[in-house]
């Protein structure tokens, strides 16, 4: 999938102003293939606009972005076919059932081929399977994160980025998504969760960036994660 | 304890009542919490000016109506007022009581869902303390009515120029008709409510529906017993008694018929009178909870109304079209951008009501007028009104794309082709309906301008992207990631306007012997310029440069 000289992700500079408000201070990052980092901080820290600037959601102000080696502004579309993210609150289109949402991702990412297959296993897995015909604003709230992580994994990326994964998840779903990102992560994907959840960084985490008033740092190493 | 229930209750709606007064005032900047002098004078003008008002705009309407019915003469103007009262009592009849038996009369949104409903109070205090706000509002209306056709009676009866003579006798000719269909409209009113809370506890069986038909027969047929022997002067035996007993209390508002208005007063406080007693013995078993439960999307949807969100009123009433689920039949081997003409095609079949339909047909029709009224400025006037008309059904499934940016901007495909699938699919039958009229155009009228087929579809397509062009520039990255979307400005409106006439123009200038290529050349270039923008403020948003909507 990607060079594993190649990072995953590499910020440069990367920052964000709202009007005259610092809302991320420039970062500079790097995740290599197959890391797993953790990202901490208090609510209103940066973390959502972090993630959302990587993905470009939200223009940063200055600096650059680079997935699997590819520019995100000059090199888009292969930047992108690299990049998965979940959103701490996924939307849905209101017209598409849980299923067509789950085959438009993957028809719009060129990844039909065996999609078949792949839903029917996530959604088995994640519990969904019965209801994968119905709307997803009839929803509950945990059901719709759960739709919103298929979405983001029911197509191969370089890396994947999850805001707040384990919010509003059962046990059972919680254990599903550690599965899945360990099996993930032996694949070469690179992760960058946001999360308050200490468990989760317990169980996952290589490394812990901390964000404080927009700036990002390193916290801990592999090592001294656990 | 039911006292303090009681209590509890009326102080609630007491309150929600004060709220509701308090919006209304706020629309003419009134704050009633305000105890001063200049305010309580500022009140006063206010109903002097309303009342004023009121009464000229009443005067006027009522005004056209006498003229509609000496349309109508030899036949009496009192009983042409009767026939219309009659009538009114009847639509107001059949709405009520089919309106509040398919759902609970009593509407609670969710905050009275998770507290009022559930309290042990008793269902019949809610009841009885629900209904006077709804009726106000029924009333109003109600009453606006009742005194146009009092006040038609009246321009009908006085000689216009002795009108000042007439003042006192006019009013009373309109507050004649509120006074006597007072007590029968809150018989109706609560009797609607009391068949309606019949229909919510047998919600799902036959007899839910049953009372709700046979009243529904039985509007008809007094409205019938009113209108025949009143149209056709035959009076059918059997239809005689109640045709006479109904006519004479509707004759009694007009100052007519052998009742008079005290009897009819009388008759209709009997009927009110009964019209307590059912809804008492129907409240016994009302279900707070069963109400909230089916009336909670009629709650949002009075609450959206009042701000004006017709956005959100429209989400809710596709959220209750679509149901729980679908199957799609149909899922083709379509990737890429492709993948968004699949997404936009259910999109379009699964939000495809009458009123898309209408637009189409509408679509239809206008390009037929164009091709009457001629390539001018009424028929380019005409292009306009059908560009602002397709405007909501083209835009559907473009403006879900963008205020679902954190869907639509992750993928990986070139935006501006992602947008044209979501611009395209909803186009193509109005596109179609278009050409087909001016190939019907062509057949019939000897006038019709063959070029049209080319430069209409050129032209509507570039004054489209127009309008698309704009509701990037005004939209930024940030607001769409929140899910929040701003309309298209009045500069995008412009523009398209510009886009759709500069060809039809081109096509009246005289380039003997082929006039038509002007046009084409211009609809050609129209496109190209606002395809090419619509391209640049893609990329603007995109990047985070657009300029300050």
């Amino acid at each position: 999938m990607t060079n594993s000289d190649t990072a995953a992700l590499q910020t440069i500079n990367l920052s964000k102003k709202f009007r005259d408000f610092p809302a991320l201070l420039p970062t500079n990052i790097q995740i290599m293939p197959g890391e797993l980092v953790f990202l901490e901080g208090q609510n209103g820290s940066g973390k959502t606009t972090l993630l959302n600037c990587i993905t470009y959601l939200i223009p940063p102000s200055s600096g650059e972005v680079k997935i699997c080696g590819h520019d995100i502004l000059r090199e888009e579309q292969a930047a992108r076919k690299e990049l998965a993210f979940v959103p701490d609150v996924p939307r849905f289109y209101l017209e598409l059932t849980a299923w067509e949402h789950l085959r438009f991702i993957a028809a719009a990412n060129n990844s039909l081929e065996g999609f078949e297959e792949r839903a029917e296993s996530l959604l088995k897995d994640f519990g969904l399977w019965e209801v994968r015909s119905h709307f997803p604003h009839n929803f509950s709230r945990g059901m719709r994160l759960k739709l919103g992580l298929l979405l983001g994994l029911i197509r191969p990326s370089g890396l994947l980025l999850l805001d707040e994964p384990t919010s509003a998840l059962d046990t059972k779903g919680t254990d599903l998504l550690i599965a899945e990102l360990r099996r993930r992560k032996a694949d070469g994907t690179a992760i960058l969760i946001s999360s308050h959840d200490s468990g989760l960084r317990k169980l996952l985490a290589d490394r812990v960036l901390g964000i404080s008033e927009g700036l990002v740092s390193e916290i801990s190493h592999a090592s001294s994660v656990a | 304890m039911r006292s303090q229930a009681s209590k509890a209750v009326n102080f609630l709606r007491s309150r929600q009542g004060k709220t509701d007064m308090r919006y209304w005032f706020s629309i003419v900047s009134y704050d009633p919490e305000e105890k001063s002098l200049s305010n309580r004078a500022y009140l006063l003008y206010l109903i002097v000016f309303f009342a004023i008002w009121f009464f000229l705009v009443l005067i006027f309407v009522a005004r056209g109506f006498s003229l509609l019915l000496q349309l109508f003469q030899p036949f009496p103007a009192t009983s042409a007022s009767v026939l219309l009262l009659g009538l009114t009592f009847a639509v107001f009849s059949l709405n009520l009581f089919v309106k509040n038996a398919r759902r609970s009369p009593l509407i609670f949104d969710e905050e009275h869902r998770y507290l009022l409903c559930q309290q042990a109070v008793s269902p019949r205090i809610i009841v009885f303390r629900w209904w006077q706000q709804p009726w106000l509002y029924n009333l109003l209306v109600f009453t606006l009515i009742a005194l146009i056709l009092g006040f038609t009676l009246g321009e009908a009866t006085f000689p216009a120029g002795e009108m000042s003579q007439y003042f006192f006798v006019y009013l009373w000719y309109g507050f004649r008709v509120v006074l006597v269909s007072l007590p029968f409209q809150l018989a109706i009113f609560i009797a609607s409510w009391a068949n309606g809370l019949g229909a919510l506890r047998n919600r799902g069986k036959f007899k839910a529906i049953l009372p709700t038909t046979g009243i529904v027969l039985l509007v008809i047929f007094i409205l019938l017993a009113v209108f025949v022997p009143a149209l056709s002067g035959n009076f059918p035996n059997f239809l005689t008694p109640i045709s006479t007993f109904f006519t004479n209390i509707l004759l009694s508002a007009f100052g007519g018929g052998s009742y008079g208005i005290s009897t009819s007063f009388l008759i209709g406080l009997f009927a009110l009178g009964l019209s307590f007693l059912w809804l008492f013995f129907a409240s016994k078993d009302f279900s707070p909870s069963k109400a909230a439960f089916e009336t909670e999307v009629a709650a949002k949807i009075s609450a959206f109304a009042r701000y004006g969100q017709q956005d959100a009123i429209n989400a809710l009433r596709q959220k209750q079209r679509l149901g729980i689920k679908r199957k799609s039949h149909f899922e083709p081997n379509w990737q890429g951008e492709k993948a968004f003409l699949w997404k936009a095609w259910l999109h379009y079949k699964r939000s495809f009501t009458l009123q898309r339909a209408w637009d189409i047909f509408v679509s239809f029709s206008f390009v037929l007028v164009l091709n009457i009224s001629g390539n001018s400025p009424s028929g380019w006037f005409i292009l306009v009104s059908l560009l602002w008309l397709i405007r909501e059904p083209v835009f559907e499934i473009f403006s879900q794309d963008l205020s679902l940016w954190q869907l639509s901007r992750q993928l990986p495909l070139e935006s501006s082709k992602w947008a044209l699938a979501s611009l395209f699919i909803p186009t193509l039958p109005i596109f179609l309906a278009i050409i087909l009229a001016q190939i019907v155009s062509l057949a019939i009228f000897p006038s019709a301008n063959w070029a049209f087929i080319l430069t209409l579809p050129l032209a509507f397509s570039a004054a489209i992207l127009q309008l698309a062009q704009d509701l990037l520039r005004k939209n930024r990255s940030e607001l769409l990631a929140s899910g929040s979307l701003r309309e298209y400005g009045m500069r995008g409106m412009l523009m398209a306007i510009l886009c759709l006439i500069i060809p039809q123009i081109g096509l009246n200038i005289p380039v003997s012997p082929t006039n038509w290529i002007t046009g084409i050349v211009l609809a050609t270039l129209v496109l190209f310029v606002s395809f090419s923008g619509f391209k640049r403020e893609f990329r603007k948003l995109k990047e985070g440069k657009q300029v300050s909507a």
